[in-house]
């Protein structure tokens, strides 16, 4: 089952993933799923609604129980850890609905996501809402603003934002297109770009399988919990088998 | 006469501010962890009564009641550790409350056996009334983690009857009076206040405008109010869910024991007087929908006035039931404004 | 009552597999238990009739608390005061007024009535626990009027003979009833009876409805129950019983204190319940005599422990209800119930007559139609200008990328969601603004994505639920058992609606015992029992295996051909490109594309949809 990687890559990897089944009651949403994301790439995870895809990720940082398999981050086992722990190891995830703290204005979600650095006594959230601002400045624009007035393109950048505050080791983006409109969802690729570019490791939930292959170094493609294909991701891109996963043979 | 009024209003605002501190509590609790906690009033009456034990120079209950609940908190604490299989953590984990309830035994022993001005004693009961928050959080609401409104309603009552009872137990059935912090009183144009009434509004006020600051100000406050708006979002940032609920717990204790040794000068206090006194602070809640504080504690402060004016022009004997009435013009609002089944879409 | 066919003498009967061993044991508890009630006048000390009169009256209130709160999900923390309202407006009525005792308890219930509907008005359409406040409230309300209403209640000192205020004793043909000997008569007779209607009750249509609360506002609407109605019956029940207590109680006491309708009692009959099991009829009687008999051995005990008087019995009472929420949230009497071998369901009598059948709808033109239907979410619009309609017949699938507003969509056909703009019919009548439970009875029956059976009920009940919109008898048919008839004719159609999907082999299994793509089918007979003209499925193959699949492929197929229309919202594209004769795709809110399978795989636009934009 294992898709790539052995054990001996597992040194210079951010996140080793093996075996990991997820189940909700009866459902089983994650059937065995191994991936790697080798330190400072972009790996893309693409499958159709309903595949896995976001189960995976949520698993991974501890929203959902695993009910099987092991998680490693850094080489250290993160199985069993908490969604807040996680984020203390550096492993930040940027949910499918954002979660943004909609009753409060756009510098406090962002401050709000460097909140375990300061609880850690971290007290550079300035510079690091700075840096953010420079990235996204609509949000600087806005900083005033409650997040839940914003449109949509403009909460998935406070949401990638917020994510940007705890200065991830590795991000978790799960579906970063869903629902906006197709221009807004180009900007967000290209934020996304140059994340990659600035040499950050991310693992990349999509649907949008064209986009997310463009950018990503690697891609697994998942079919009904089960990791249908892997490989590099313009090989994917071109396999005809991703579009019958999509729109049905 | 333009005076009648303008006492009504003062004493209304003293028990008006009292009211918002309870409605305070209740609303924070509630939006952060769904908790509507019943037993706030007993946290004022165990706070002034702790006072009254200090004073008398004999060891008041609440250290029994601490320990008890640190001992719990030891064994639920272990065990959930040895569970996930964490020998050496369920170790330390079995060992820290019962010494933090050993140190704090021979602490309050020590302070029951010196004389201390009444201050003193005032900031020692606020603590370790305080202390009782996040006991209370870890050992009644924690190992019943995404209950209902409802059970949790009903598991604060069951904390309500126990502390009631225990107070009953602890002081007896009599009724204690506390002297005011500064004797005296005051003339503010027609009206002649005590000294302990403006200390009342004083410190209530300072209450307010520091929790308006941590709110709005601070990281952590700001951490509190993302955990009541939005829990996944909380989480993901790194910001604990359970010890959001232990603070907010906490929270409403501290606020409690504070209104405790401020009205007890003035109304006197017994162990089963909190109570009500908790009831109102709901009404104030309510008032905010459970889920706004400013509207809770201007409902609040409008609950005790009421109270006041309804008494004297009204009827003495029927106040309560009319700040209790209050609710259904609230409700019934709410009710209207609600159309469709949207409240139950996710 | 049912009739009960022996197994082996007819072959339309289906029986269940459960053990004969457990319905003997639960028999012989039940006679025990009456036999023990006969002999008890006879044989108990006034000291004992009196404490099990205590008890039948608290059982009574608890009775009313467990229906509430146990089936319908709703607590009241006022209870007390509905008994309060029955005992003072009966003894009032009586002692003042001069009325017939018997009347003067009847007045006290409908009183109580009264008031419960005017709460009921203003909150049963919030949250649960603002019912619990807002009857909280009328307590402390009723308490202080009670205490305070000198002339009329007597106030503080009471109401009754001593105060000089005779209330008459309740007769029978001319002998009053005195001493508790011959209250107990009275109190475990009514209280019997009380419990005899309840159990009918929660066998009948209206006693499935609500169960059905238990799932959810939404499920229960989409199997046509009108949900602010049964939760008001079921309201105004548990204050039928609690003034039915109170009224018994002032003539058993004759003499009555504000006490009565006070918090602490409430609060009492909450802990009974919760004790002797939220959701058990037989808790009821547990809970109080439980809760009676350990208050009167700890208000003996606790003071000489404690040195001092004192009713200190509430430490107790205070924890014992923390540590039974926290580890026996079941309550007693359904932990007994576990450990006893499980007893055989009824039987089911397939040869039943059926239940009337969905007069054939006569529309020309399609029969669903959305017209430029619109909904926004603050600032977001999920559902933008949709059109599209269903003709008779057809499977049509709605179908589109995560987050392109499929499910709101379904939401507003539904109406679970109100529309913004725009116009849905549905079989020529607008539907634009009607209530969930109004659409589900015009022929609309619905599954549910995120899947919403109760686990512990048998799959012959979770498809019974779906029935209601089907049946008619109403409550006071059911609380005395006539419903029996229609019943059968539930439970045999129930058992149908199983075959029809495959599901027969174990009618009586419970629920959580099925596999996720097995319970989907279950979804699918309990929609099929309203014998709907338009089928909606949400994401029905969501989390389903391959034969899985091909089973509810199957199904599909078969009920298109039996004649009923299916709106099929999906992202599998195996199931909806196989099963759909047209297709409409979404995407942001909007309609993409429309036609067959073919057309719109090809769709260009529908392909840049779902995988994005070809380089550039």
């Amino acid at each position: 089952m294992s898709a790539d990687g052995g054990l001996g890559q597992t040194g210079d990897a951010a996140l080793v993933v093996e075996g990991l089944t997820v189940r909700y009651g009866g459902v089983v949403a994650l059937d065995g799923v191994s991936l790697t994301v080798p330190r400072g790439e972009l790996v893309a995870v693409i499958g159709a609604n309903g595949a896995g895809k976001s189960s995976l990720v949520n698993a991974v940082v501890g929203i959902v129980p695993k009910s099987g398999g092991r998680v490693l981050h850094e080489a250290d086992d993160v199985t069993d850890h908490t969604p807040e722990r996680m984020v203390g190891r550096g492993v930040v995830l940027v949910p499918e609905r954002r979660e943004l703290f909609a009753a409060l204005s756009v510098a406090d979600n962002l401050l709000l996501g460097a909140y375990g650095r300061y609880v850690r006594g971290e007290r550079d959230q300035r510079r690091a809402l700075e840096h953010v601002y420079e990235t996204f400045p609509q949000l600087a624009e806005r900083r005033r603003q409650l997040a839940g007035t914003m449109s949509g393109g403009e909460q998935q950048m406070l949401a990638l934002g917020r994510a940007m505050m705890a200065q991830p080791r590795l991000l978790l983006l799960d579906e970063p297109s869903l629902g906006l409109a197709p221009l807004i969802v180009e900007e967000i690729f290209r934020v996304i770009a140059r994340l990659r570019e600035s040499g950050a490791t991310v693992l990349l939930i999509e649907q949008n399988a064209r986009a997310a292959l463009r950018l990503a170094d690697r891609g697994y493609l998942l079919e009904t919990g089960n990791v249908l294909l892997s490989a590099p991701a313009d090989e994917l891109a071109r396999d005809p088998r991703v579009a019958s996963a999509y729109l049905g043979r | 006469m333009l005076d009648i009024p303008l006492i009504l209003f003062f004493e209304g605002l003293t028990n008006g501010a009292i009211y918002a501190l309870m409605a305070l509590g209740l609303v924070v609790l509630y939006s952060v962890t769904g908790v509507i906690n019943v037993a706030i009033g007993e946290f004022v009456m165990i706070s002034a009564l702790t006072v009254a034990s200090l004073r008398d120079g004999s060891v008041p209950g609440t250290i029994y009641l601490l320990i008890a609940g640190l001992v719990l908190w030891a064994v639920y604490g272990a065990i959930a550790d040895l569970r996930a299989r964490r020998a050496a953590k369920a170790l330390w984990s079995l060992a820290w409350p019962l010494l933090a309830g050993a140190v704090a035994y021979l602490l309050v022993l020590a302070i029951s056996r010196t004389a201390m001005p009444y201050l003193a004693h005032i900031a020692v009961a606020i603590l370790l009334t305080t202390a009782l928050g996040p006991v209370a959080h870890r050992v009644i609401v924690q190992p019943l983690p995404r209950a209902s409104a409802l059970v949790y309603l009903i598991l604060t009552i069951g904390l309500h009857l126990a502390l009631t009872g225990l107070g009953l137990a602890f002081w007896g059935p009599q009724p204690y009076t506390l002297p005011p912090f500064s004797q005296g009183r005051l003339r503010l144009g027609p009206v002649l206040m005590d000294h302990q009434d403006i200390w009342l509004l004083a410190v209530s006020l300072l209450l307010l405008v520091l929790l308006w600051w941590f709110f709005s100000r601070t990281l952590h406050g700001k951490a509190l109010r993302a955990a009541a708006v939005n829990k996944l979002g909380a989480r993901l940032s790194g910001i604990s869910v359970v010890r959001a609920g232990r603070t907010a717990f906490t929270l409403q204790v501290f606020l409690a024991s504070v209104a405790g040794v401020l009205i007890t000068p003035i109304t006197k206090m017994a162990y089963d007087f909190g109570f009500l006194i908790g009831l109102k602070g709901f009404v104030g809640a309510i008032i905010g929908g459970l889920s706004n504080p400013l509207v809770a504690v201007i409902g609040a402060v409008f609950v005790g006035l009421a109270e006041q004016f309804s008494a004297f022009y009204i009827s003495s004997a029927y106040k309560d039931v009319l700040v209790f009435l209050l609710i259904i013009p609230v409700l019934l609002v709410r009710s209207l404004q609600h159309v469709d089944f949207e409240e139950h879409v996710e | 009552m049912t009739r009960q066919v022996p197994p082996s003498s007819s072959p339309t009967v289906v029986t269940s597999g459960g053990s004969r061993v457990g319905l003997w044991i639960r028999r012989v508890l039940l006679i025990a238990l009456l036999a023990g009630l006969v002999a008890l006048p006879f044989v108990a000390d006034a000291f004992t009739l009196r404490l099990a009169n205590v008890i039948g009256m608290n059982a009574l209130v608890v009775l009313g608390l467990v229906l509430l709160a146990g089936y319908a999900g709703l607590a009241s923390l006022g209870q007390a005061a509905f008994v309060g309202t029955g005992a003072y407006v009966a003894a009032i009525l009586a002692s003042t007024y001069g009325m017939n005792p018997w009347l003067s308890v009847v007045a006290g219930i409908l009183a109580s009535i009264v008031i419960a509907w005017l709460i009921g008005l203003i909150t049963l359409r919030l949250k649960g626990h603002f019912l619990a406040l807002a009857t909280l409230a009328w307590g402390l309300v009723i308490t202080g009027i009670l205490r305070n209403w000198m002339d009329v209640t007597g106030g503080n000192t009471g109401f009754g003979s001593a105060t000089g205020n005779r209330i008459p004793p309740l007769s029978f043909f001319g002998d009053a009833i005195r001493g508790d000997r011959e209250y107990f008569v009275l109190v475990w007779g009514a209280l019997l009876l009380a419990v005899w209607l309840v159990l009918n009750l929660m066998r009948s249509r209206v006693g499935r409805a609500i169960k059905s609360l238990r799932g959810g506002a939404i499920a229960a609407a989409s199997f046509g129950v009108d949900v602010q109605r049964i939760k008001m019956i079921t309201f105004l029940i548990a204050a039928a019983l609690a003034a039915l207590a109170g009224g018994l109680h002032t003539y058993r006491e004759l003499f009555i204190v504000p006490n009565l309708a006070a918090l602490g009692a409430s609060i009492d009959y909450m802990i009974m319940t919760v004790v002797g099991g939220l959701a058990s009829i037989w808790g009821a009687l547990a809970g109080s005599a439980v809760f009676v008999l350990l208050k009167e051995q700890l208000q003996q005990v606790l003071p000489g422990l404690i040195g001092r008087t004192g009713n200190y019995e509430i430490i107790a009472f205070g924890l014992i209800l923390v540590l039974v929420l926290q580890y026996a949230r079941r309550g007693l009497v359904p932990m007994i119930d576990g450990l006893l071998p499980r007893r055989p369901a009824r039987p089911v009598n397939a040869g039943a007559a059926p239940l009337p059948a969905r007069p054939a709808v006569n529309v020309t033109g399609p029969l669903l139609v959305l017209e430029e239907v619109t909904r926004s979410f603050g600032g977001l619009t999920a559902v933008n200008r949709l059109s599209f309609e269903v003709e008779l017949g057809e499977v049509v699938g709605l179908i589109g990328p995560n987050g392109a507003g499929k499910t709101t969509a379904f939401n507003l056909i539904t109406g679970v969601l109100s529309v913004n703009g725009g116009r849905i019919s549905f079989a020529g009548t607008d539907i634009t603004r009607k209530q969930p439970h109004e659409v589900a009875r015009l022929g609309l029956a619905r599954t549910f994505q995120h899947l919403n059976v109760s686990p512990s009920m048998s799959l012959i009940e979770n498809v019974s639920l779906g029935a209601y919109s089907r049946t008619r008898s109403g409550l006071w048919s059911g609380l005395i058992g006539l419903g029996g008839a229609e019943e059968e004719r539930v439970r045999a159609e129930a058992y149908r609606q199983l075959q029809r999907v495959g599901l027969a082999d174990d009618p009586f299994a419970r629920a959580d015992s099925l596999p996720l793509g097995k319970l989907r089918l279950l979804e699918v007979a309990r929609a099929l029992m309203a014998d709907p003209t338009l089928l909606l499925l949400d994401e029905p193959a969501a989390g389903l295996r391959v034969h899985e699949k091909e089973d509810l492929k199957a199904l599909v197929r078969r009920l298109q051909a039996e004649g009923v229309t299916v709106l099929l919202v999906e992202h599998d594209m195996d199931v909806v490109m196989d099963l759909a004769d047209r297709i409409v795709v979404m995407n942001h809110g909007e309609r993409l594309a429309r036609g067959t399978p073919a057309e719109v795989r090809s769709d260009p636009a529908v392909v840049e949809a779902y995988l994005g934009k070809e380089e550039a």
